[in-house]
């Protein structure tokens, strides 16, 4: 009996000591990648249709360069799929090296396409990195699972997101707060209503949201579209769009590419309701002058959706280890309470509180919220993303229906 | 000389269309299309909207180019003789600098439901303190495009106009025309305008060519769900799903297709005109009357209205970038701030850079490469070769720039800076040519002769007495050149593969954003560029020039 508690603590020792090992192995690692990671530039393609997402990665720029000695350059999209057809059209051609994009902010469809057409570095280098530690996808599983598909530590967790509505109080007193009273709202007011025109990543999930809201089991949506009847599914989605067409912002014929266009719709007036991924958003807007301070958030009854977004490197990226170190760096609780910080961007944190040490977490208590900002209670339920591929039905379907010459 | 410049700029143009032919016929090994088949085609006319975006692009480029150079060639004709004449090249020629997405912003700015049109009238005209929920922009027919495609094609026309008028006799046919008792505007349609025309028919070519293809513009001004072909052509070659290549080559098919009908349709429309105006004239109708000229005033508002309309835009993207804050229905900003100027620096300082390094390199080889040709044939004799500088300009640009850009990758150069220059020069050499070829051929080489009985040698015959004469054409050359590379759109995207950015591809992008502010400080930018190298040119010109006006 001695022997065997001599064993196990023996084991428990060999067990810690290895744990340790392997944690001081990786640290190691990660410092070695540090180091040759000094000097190198990372072409990060980013949206870059929203100035304080713009300015934020210029602060990320700033500090990389004065902490690791990195060159990040933002390297605008107006549309993540065009970097993930790049990569594509370099795969094809044969470059395994010195690709064009350092690394990609993607999720949900795009990173479906890019894992499954094998475009990402194939080990799981996200979960090596130093500041994953300060994670816990026990308490938010959606850090593994992007729409569904696995992660697999191809990608890195960077923010959250929750499909937020807004209204400028000052000409609406009351919201719609679901998709029918929506729909009765939209046609009683003509022209003051709209969404960014799919495939924008904004606009399909608005269309998600009023699929998943007029269908009563989600569970249709969890499983592939190729195995459900997705005409039958997606049925009353387009009945509704049929009916509310007419009677949308420039009779449904011209739609706003992405939502910081559709919230300067709503700041010149001309629609009364804006929505976004990003709950600080509308704050930052009144800060900035873009919208008057009567606008205010609001989410629908019956929850909205809810996601994460993420950093990837391509297989062929040009600085795998200045590329890891950024990844690191985004994820540090440095970055992540400035960009929880919504007087600079609001996107909320990926970080677990619990993890973190006890002044990081006073600092997050601290963060300001706008005046436009739901608390965390508000924000109420979110639904779970549909899988991605039901993206590409619903994006061909509504082009199908909607464009002109239909 | 002629073989290493086919082989640079014309081969490449050439072997791009074929990168392009290939897989829409279906043969694309990296792809997996391995055999010649007709897929590519079906699958591109099934896609969703697409006969509708083929009849958009046929219907704005053909109207927006019928209405361009009809209002450029009767323009000058109205003008003639007052002292608006002289006025009309000073201030047309201005717009000539901006690129193309600068008057579309504009345009936007100002036509727009909320633009600064309808906040000048509202609500004091209207009564209205929201915006209307109709629009005049971004309408389903192109109006908005076919505008801003005219206000940009008038001005380049109607200065091409006055250079071929000083090549006919103007004076005296208008005045045979006159003393045989027609009309003012009926001797200029009937004796100047045919005179004209073979002078113009290659620009018209170009603009046709420009308007059936243009992709920056329509972005722009073109509702979202009605886009004209050659922005679904970049959709396509941009989707990450690869098996899209090959709609995508069919649709670059389609549209050199789509050109060169519209052109033949042209052709024979002209031909059909000729022969009408020729019938109309054996009448011998005089068209006299003291009554037409009640149409003068119309049509001197409908050929500069475009014009104006773009200048008043540009002006509502000057006030957008110094606004702090502005409500609809102010007139003007509610607020005033400078620090979207101020934090330049650190937003598009280094785009700025960009363009005027890209610029100055592309428009400096343009011009050296120019003067070089023209110093080895100083005749038009045997100038066949010429006519091929002007391929890449009559070419769709989508057409061959995707082969380009897969020619590109697999030599390793795409988004290097000597792929994104050769780009620009494909399409600044046309113009730099354009510009300063007639000015250099009509130079009297006798001073040069008379330098060499001096003693000169030939390089201080050229540095010391040809370049200082012709300074000016120079130098306006450079400048044009530099315009151009400016306001290029797909070739910068297709040869740095998203890499380097330029304003005008900036812009595009804040263009589908949300900030007003930053897209009107990227407009002034736009704006500021091309005038402060005009400038420049004239003024060094004008400086040096002065000693040698004498000998020109």
């Amino acid at each position: 009996m001695i022997k065997s508690i001599f064993l196990a603590v023996t084991m428990l020792f060999a067990g810690l000591a290895a744990s340790f090992y392997s944690v001081s192995a990786k640290a190691a690692d990660f410092d070695q990648i540090t180091a040759a990671a000094a000097g190198q530039t990372v072409h990060f393609n980013a949206w870059g249709g929203s100035p304080v997402v713009n300015d934020y990665i210029a602060w990320a720029g700033e500090r990389l360069k004065e902490d690791h000695d990195i060159t990040l350059v933002h390297v605008k999209l107006t549309d993540t799929a065009s970097a993930v057809s790049r990569i594509l059209a370099e795969k094809t051609a044969g470059r395994t090296s010195d690709g064009s994009v350092g690394l990609i902010w993607v999720n949900g469809e795009n990173f479906a396409a890019l894992k499954d057409n094998g475009l990402l570095r194939q080990d799981a280098w996200a979960f090596d990195l130093p500041s994953w530690q300060f994670t816990d996808a026990e308490a938010l599983p959606a850090l593994k699972i992007d729409f569904g598909n696995p992660t697999e530590g191809l990608e890195s967790p960077w923010g959250r997101a929750q499909l937020v509505f807004a209204y400028d109080s000052a000409v609406l007193s009351e919201p719609p707060r679901s998709a029918t009273k929506l729909k009765d709202w939209i046609i009683a007011n003509p022209g003051r209503f709209t969404y960014p025109q799919p495939p924008d990543f904004t606009g399909t999930s608005f269309l998600k949201q009023i699929a998943l809201e007029l269908t009563k089991d989600h569970a249709v949506f969890a499983m592939p579209a190729d195995q459900a009847d997705a005409d039958a599914v997606l049925a009353p989605l387009w009945a509704w769009l049929d009916a509310v067409h007419p009677s949308l912002w420039q009779n449904g014929r011209n739609f706003p590419k992405n939502y910081t266009n559709l919230a300067q719709l709503m700041g010149d007036g001309e629609i009364n309701m804006a929505m976004a991924f990003n709950p600080a958003k509308f704050s930052n807007d009144i800060q900035s002058g873009a919208l008057p301070d009567t606008v205010r958030s609001y989410v629908h009854e019956r929850g909205t959706l809810a996601n994460i977004h993420y950093v990837a490197i391509p297989f062929n990226a040009a600085s795998p280890e200045a590329a890891q170190v950024v990844a690191n760096f985004l994820l540090s609780p440095e970055a992540q309470l400035r960009k929880a910080n919504s007087d600079i961007w609001g996107d909320p944190t990926v970080l677990s509180m619990a993890k973190l040490s006890a002044a990081d977490q006073a600092a997050f208590a601290a963060l300001p919220r706008g005046i436009a900002t739901l608390s965390e209670a508000e924000l109420g339920r979110s639904l779970p993303e549909p899988h991605p591929s039901w993206v590409a039905v619903i994006e061909a379907g509504w082009a199908e229906r909607y464009l002109a010459g239909q | 000389m002629v073989v290493s410049v086919f082989i640079i700029m014309i081969v490449p143009v050439i072997l791009g269309v074929m990168g392009a032919v290939l897989p829409a016929f279906g043969y694309f090994p990296p792809l997996g299309g391995e055999t010649f088949r007709l897929d590519a085609f079906v699958s591109f006319l099934a896609l969703p909207g697409i006969h509708h975006a083929i009849m958009l692009s046929f219907l704005t480029g053909l109207v927006a180019t019928l209405l361009s150079c009809g209002l450029a060639l009767i323009l000058p004709g109205l003008l003639y003789g007052t002292r608006f004449f002289g006025l009309m090249r000073r201030y047309l020629a201005p717009i000539l600098s901006l690129p193309h997405v600068t008057v579309a912003v504009g345009l936007l700015f100002l036509l727009q439901p909320s633009g600064w049109m309808m906040r000048l009238i509202s609500p004091g005209l209207t009564g209205w303190e929201r915006p209307p929920i109709w629009g005049i922009v971004h309408d389903p027919y192109g109006l908005g495009l076919i505008l801003g495609l005219v206000a940009k094609e008038v001005p380049f026309l109607v200065l091409l106009v006055l250079a071929a008028l000083s090549q006919i006799n103007t004076r005296p046919l208008l005045t045979v025309g006159r003393s045989l008792g027609y009309g003012p505007m009926a001797s200029w349609i009937y004796l100047i305008v045919p005179a004209l025309w073979p002078r113009l028919r290659l620009a018209m070519i170009i603009v046709l060519v420009f308007s059936l293809s243009v992709v920056d513009m329509a972005v722009v001004l073109m509702p979202s769900t009605a886009s004209p072909l050659s922005v679904r052509l970049l959709t396509l070659y941009q989707d990450a799903d690869l098996a899209m290549r090959f709609p995508a080559s069919a649709a670059a098919m389609v549209q050199i297709g789509l050109v060169a009908m519209t052109v033949l349709i042209c052709a024979l429309g002209l031909g059909l005109v000729k022969r009408l105006s020729g019938h109309l004239a054996f009448t011998g109708i005089r068209f006299s009357s003291a009554g037409l000229s009640v149409f003068k005033p119309l049509f001197l508002v409908v050929a500069v209205l475009p014009s104006i309309l773009a200048v008043l835009g540009l002006v509502a993207a000057g006030l957008w970038s110094v606004a702090n804050r502005w409500r609809f229905p102010s007139a003007f900003p509610d607020a005033w701030t400078l620090r979207h100027w101020t934090s330049v620096f650190g937003g598009l300082g280094d785009v700025l850079l960009t363009t005027l390094t890209l610029g100055v390199v592309v428009s400096g080889l343009a011009v050296i490469l120019t003067m070089v040709w023209l110093h080895r044939h100083p005749s038009k004799i045997g100038s066949m070769a010429e006519n091929w500088f002007y391929l890449p300009l009559l070419l769709p640009q989508a057409g061959f720039l995707f082969g380009v850009q897969v020619m590109l990758l697999w030599m390793g150069l795409d988004g290097t800076w000597l792929a994104l220059i050769w780009a620009h020069l494909l399409f600044v050499l046309p113009y730099v040519w354009l510009s300063l070829a007639p000015s250099w051929r009509n130079f009297n080489t006798q001073w040069l002769v008379l330098a060499a009985s001096l003693g000169a040698s030939p390089w201080r015959r050229f540095y010391r007495v040809q370049l200082p004469i012709l300074l000016l054409p120079v130098l306006t050359s450079f400048a044009v050149g530099f315009s151009v590379s400016a306001a290029l759109y797909l070739p910068t995207i297709f040869a740095s593969n998203g890499r380097i950015t330029t304003l005008t591809v900036e812009a595009v992008t804040l263009a589908e954003g949300s900030s007003r502010s930053q897209l009107g400080v990227a407009t002034g930018l736009q704006m500021a560029l091309p005038l402060v190298i005009f400038l420049l040119a004239t003024v060094l010109a004008r400086y040096r020039y002065r000693r040698f006006s004498y000998f020109s």
